[in-house]
């Protein structure tokens, strides 16, 4: 089911939309405030694997070209409803992440591989997305400073200009496994759904004929 | 949209493009300039957006990066508090402040104009209505699955997610369904069915959806039953249909016609079907019966709530498909509330209420 023309396939594009969007929506609203007032390290990239883990299994019970960026646009909707002074940043985020998950998938639709590489970029995206909005806050000078600070604190602690390559390294390694491992989740319990909704099918099929 | 608020979005709106084009040189002075323009629109306009800027994190953050700039950009030629600083480094710090505080305020006020209705009501202007009707619906879904996340059991979070894949898939394939949705209101005669019909259907059509069916609400002279109506859920239209006579009841035959049009009507029109007292006639596949045993090509109800003698419901359920739901006419209030719960929380009703946009 790559394309759904009829009215039919639509409702159930929208409705998959619906449905999935409020159930991350209800994710970044009611975990995301807990996470965040517990001043949750990694809450923001938490938040993505869950969010990327929705998306890969919704994929995997409805592959329909453009139905994760549907998704994204309904949950991003959805957490324009919270309180709070600034809701354009977490929503940008949102479907930056809708729109990463589409484009590994729209290449290999159902495919593991596909939803452990769209939560890698998607945890990386949650982590760069500070920098990249603290770029437009300040401008061109921020990376400047940051990059001057850089090199003062590898001046203070003596260590070599590879030094601060490796920690990024590492960092980045962190944030693609918990990253890879929502994908992986979603992409699992997709699956097991999809089973769990057949199996329930098959039952019933004997009482509707 | 109050009027002032549109005119006062626009001017905000023409003001944000001067100021934002008054950043793109990068001089301090124009730039300050436009931040104490907006900081004063907001201020007259948007009392409530200035509020919402006190945001320690972010100023004690901006102060850093302020002063930090000094201590680490251009060439160290002042000297404060012992620490050697650099001017060039401290005004860029300075125009970085100021860059920093506008953009955050023009992210902040647009954040709150363009909040929840406002977006969907753009969505809904840019060709994007089924966004839209989709942004609703998940809207109403969201307390019942953040309900749903909040409850059940700890320490099986694999099987929890699980539950909650699987809800949420059938809850979209439930609201985009084309099974109609039966309810029934079961009760012998005299029991209140007719008026606990017209109850769930009065709170039904000021919750905003269509009603369409009939009812039949008896005529009570001097203490006793002298025949029935027939009622028009969707207008209050009424009809005379039975009369007590010296043999019974005598029906007359335009009144069943009358009936059957409407019922046709409704399941053409409306989303909730209402059709009352459905007994033995009914039973027999007569009466009422043979406005709903026929499928419709057009159909756009997708909740039918009937009332039905107490006895018959089998049988009518052989005729029209399984009864999803039974309320009996004189259950407690409490069960009555659920009921009405059941029906307008129901995802087919709320989700077809909305996906069926004309194009």
């Amino acid at each position: 089911m790559s394309r759904l023309g009829s009215n039919k396939g639509a409702d159930l594009f929208w409705a998959h939309a619906a449905a999935f969007g409020a159930l991350w929506g209800a994710v970044e609203i009611t975990l995301g405030s807990f996470l965040h007032s517990l001043r949750f390290p990694f809450c923001g990239v938490l938040l993505t694997a869950l969010g990327v883990a929705i998306l890969a299994a919704q994929r995997q019970l409805l592959p329909a070209r453009g139905v994760s960026l549907a998704t994204a646009a309904v949950a991003a909707l959805c957490k324009s409803i919270s309180p709070g002074g600034i809701i354009l940043g977490p929503m940008f985020g949102i479907m930056i992440e809708g729109l990463i998950v589409e484009l590994f998938f729209l290449a290999v639709p159902r495919s593991l591989m596909a939803a452990l590489v769209a939560g890698v970029f998607c945890a990386c995206w949650s982590a760069a997305q500070q920098l990249v909005t603290q770029y437009l806050y300040y401008g061109q000078d921020l990376v400047e400073l940051y990059l001057a600070a850089v090199r003062l604190a590898g001046d203070w602690l003596g260590l070599s200009a590879g030094a601060g390559w490796t920690a990024l390294f590492a960092f980045a390694a962190l944030l693609s496994i918990i990253g890879a491992a929502g994908g992986c989740l979603g992409w699992r319990l997709g699956r097991d759904a999809r089973q769990s909704i057949e199996d329930g099918r098959q039952l019933r099929a004997p009482d509707a004929a | 949209m109050p009027p002032e608020t549109r005119k006062a979005n626009r001017i905000l709106s023409a003001l944000a493009v001067f100021c934002v084009a008054a950043q793109f040189g990068g001089a301090l002075l124009p730039s300050l300039l436009a931040l104490g323009i907006w900081l004063g629109a907001l201020a007259y306009f948007r009392p409530r957006v200035l509020r919402r800027l006190w945001l320690p994190r972010f100023w004690l953050l901006t102060l850093f990066f302020g002063l930090s700039c000094g201590l680490l950009l251009g060439p160290r030629d002042l000297q404060w508090l012992g620490l050697p600083l650099s001017r060039a480094g401290l005004a860029s710090g300075l125009l970085m402040v100021v860059r920093g505080v506008f953009v955050f305020a023009l992210v902040t006020w647009a954040s709150q104009s363009l909040s929840g209705p406002g977006l969907c009501r753009l969505a809904g202007k840019i060709g994007a209505a089924r966004l839209a009707a989709a942004v609703s619906v998940a809207l109403h879904l969201l307390p019942e699955l953040q309900r749903r996340l909040m409850m059940g059991r700890r320490g099986r979070l694999y099987r929890r997610g699980l539950g909650l894949i699987v809800q949420t898939a059938k809850l979209a394939e439930e609201m985009a369904g084309e099974r109609v949705i039966v309810a029934a209101v079961v009760g012998p005669r005299d029991s209140g069915k007719t008026a606990t019909l017209h109850e769930v259907s009065a709170r039904l059509l000021a919750a905003g959806f269509a009603v369409g069916g009939i009812s039949q609400p008896k005529i009570i002279e001097q203490g006793r039953r002298q025949g029935y109506l027939l009622r028009d859920e969707a207008n209050g239209q009424q009809h005379a249909f039975a009369q007590r006579g010296t043999g019974g009841f005598s029906f007359a035959e335009e009144a069943w016609q009358w009936a059957h049009e409407r019922i046709v009507q409704a399941r053409r029109s409306a989303r909730v079907v209402v059709v009352d007292e459905l007994g033995l006639v009914e039973a027999s596949g007569g009466g009422h019966l043979r406005a709903l045993s026929r499928p419709l090509a057009d159909e756009s109800a997708v909740f039918w709530l009937l009332g039905v003698r107490e006895g018959c419901q089998d049988q009518i359920g052989h005729s029209i498909g399984p009864i999803d739901r039974t309320l009996a006419a004189d259950a407690p209030a409490a069960e009555r509330e659920e009921f009405l719960q059941w029906i307008s929380n129901h995802p087919r009703l709320c989700g077809s209420a909305v996906f069926r946009v004309s194009p």
